[in-house]
């Protein structure tokens, strides 16, 4: 093995150092890339030897496996497609442009420019209004808002990676909301049930249409999710009011349903897929249940009925 | 096969899906760096995705990189991981996982290998480092980037990065052999 050759020149300690890692670190034959080395810098061979020797053993030390992220890194990709979602593509050529644009399309850029001014006199108030929205309740003026803003969000997601994590986002949403009506003793609605069996079916749905590659992980992330919803709602059950507890009941049903179904959906990602591709989630059944009967998500007669809500 | 200079060429005018492909091509590394820094699984996993976002926020504000990528990722994993024991403290080290020095004397063969460094010595030593030296020690030698690419991330001259090695090896065989 040839090294080449730095023969003539003058190097530092520091240099000579260096240069000779690039050499012996990674070499096939640490051994021979050393002695290589020290024929091109012999005034600093007395005290390269060991440090080269040295930094070749830390590279094979420090690059030993680390362990498995928890995740499988999947929480990082979600939260980055979540927020690449909001990006908006940079427009590389419109600073090249002015030079060459017509009359009508200077006419145009006016009228942008015009209503950009609009928009930057009214976007703080705006920004204010969404703002306070996202602390709103069921039963708030601004709750409406803040769910609208969350469809227009979630229709904006392309990438079921990306909508499963505004998904989960929304539903913690709930169940944030529901701690807060439950310790304020107000009543669960309807509403909130439908809107949290919504998120389940979507985000199973989302799920299904992840990548190949990424649907385990993304499916484990789901149930593991859903299961830290069911832990919040059961340390709910204590302290809410008897119409609330069948409520209560009704969402941690359908959250529980997800994570079974998230989980279960990892033995078998095939059967879960081609199920929820074909429009026919109850086609992938849980252990135990009856496929004549259905899985017993809440539908809005039975909630009506079972949980003794009407409309 | 898209090239990676493509995929960085889309990345820069925020291409999502480019993004999410840089991701599935430097997470794992930058999980590995974040856990060699932090010794945490979990707070590594944490850091990856901050990181990226970040990545993500610097693109957005178009402050991007102007020669290696990789250094540019790095040198914002460096800042989280500054960040992150600013806001925690140094006691993250005491979780370091001893296990991902073991092979040191594991390793079956090699005249180079020093039989008689446990890792515990290992990490002992590292960690009586400097903060700069141990940073360059675990960016050389962890993550394989070349000198030029560890004094772009620390902020540094090659010239600095070269003297601050060099330190760092003759401590740590002071440390380990003496």
């Amino acid at each position: 093995m040839s090294l080449g050759s730095k023969g003539f020149r003058r190097h530092t300690k520091y240099q000579a150092l260096a240069q000779g890692l690039d050499a012996v670190v990674g070499a096939d034959d640490p051994e021979a890339a050393v002695d290589e080395v020290l024929t091109w810098y012999p005034r600093h061979s007395g005290t390269l030897r060991p440090l080269l020797q040295l930094g070749s053993n830390l590279e094979r030390a420090l690059r030993q496996p680390t362990p498995q992220p928890p995740f499988a890194l999947q929480p990082g990709r979600a939260r980055l497609l979540a927020a690449a979602s909001s990006l908006s593509p940079h427009s590389a050529g419109i600073l090249g442009l002015p030079g060459r644009l017509g009359a009508q399309v200077r006419m145009a850029a006016k009228m942008v420019a015009a209503l950009a001014l609009i928009v930057i006199f009214l976007a703080p108030l705006s920004r204010q209004v969404v703002g306070a929205s996202r602390h709103s309740v069921p039963g708030q003026l601004l709750y409406p808002l803040k769910i609208h803003v969350e469809r227009v969000q979630y229709s904006g997601a392309t990438l079921p990676d990306v909508r499963v994590a505004l998904g989960l986002a929304f539903l913690g949403e709930r169940v944030a909301e529901i701690q807060v009506l439950v310790g304020q003793q107000e009543p669960i609605d309807y509403e909130m049930i439908v809107e949290v069996q919504q998120l389940v079916n979507q985000l199973l749905y989302s799920a299904a249409q992840a990548p190949e590659a990424t649907m385990p992980d993304t499916l484990e992330y789901v149930s593991l999710q859903l299961q830290g919803y069911l832990e919040v709602l059961d340390s709910l059950a204590g302290a809410t009011t008897t119409v609330n507890a069948a409520a209560l009941s009704r969402v941690r049903a359908v959250c529980d349903r997800g994570a079974m179904i998230s989980h279960y959906a990892l033995g078998n990602p095939l059967s879960y897929r081609e199920a929820y591709h074909a429009g026919r989630p109850e086609l992938f059944l849980l252990p135990g249940e009856n496929p004549l009967e259905g899985p017993p998500l809440p539908v809005r007669d039975n909630v009506a009925t079972q949980g003794g809500m009407g409309e | 096969m898209t090239s990676e200079l493509e995929l960085l060429a889309r990345a820069k005018d925020a291409d999502k899906r480019a993004i999410a492909d840089l991701y599935d091509q430097y997470a794992h590394r930058i999980y590995g760096y974040l856990y060699r820094r932090v010794g945490n699984a979990q707070v590594a996993e944490d850091l990856t995705g901050d990181v990226f976002v970040k990545v993500l926020e610097a693109i957005r504000a178009r402050q991007l990189w102007q020669v290696s990528f990789r250094a540019w990722l790095y040198r914002i994993a460096h800042n989280t991981v500054v960040d992150w024991y600013r806001r925690h403290g140094a006691d993250g080290y005491d979780s370091v996982d001893d296990g991902q020095f073991e092979a040191v004397t594991r390793e079956p063969g090699g005249a180079l290998l020093a039989d008689s460094w446990s890792h515990h010595e290992l990490r002992a030593a590292l960690r009586s480092l400097s903060e700069g030296q141990q940073q360059v020690i675990i960016l050389r030698f962890g993550e394989g980037l070349k000198t030029r690419e560890v004094a772009e991330v620390l902020g540094k001259s090659v010239g600095a990065v070269e003297a601050l090695q060099h330190r760092a090896l003759t401590s740590l065989r002071q440390l380990l052999e003496g």
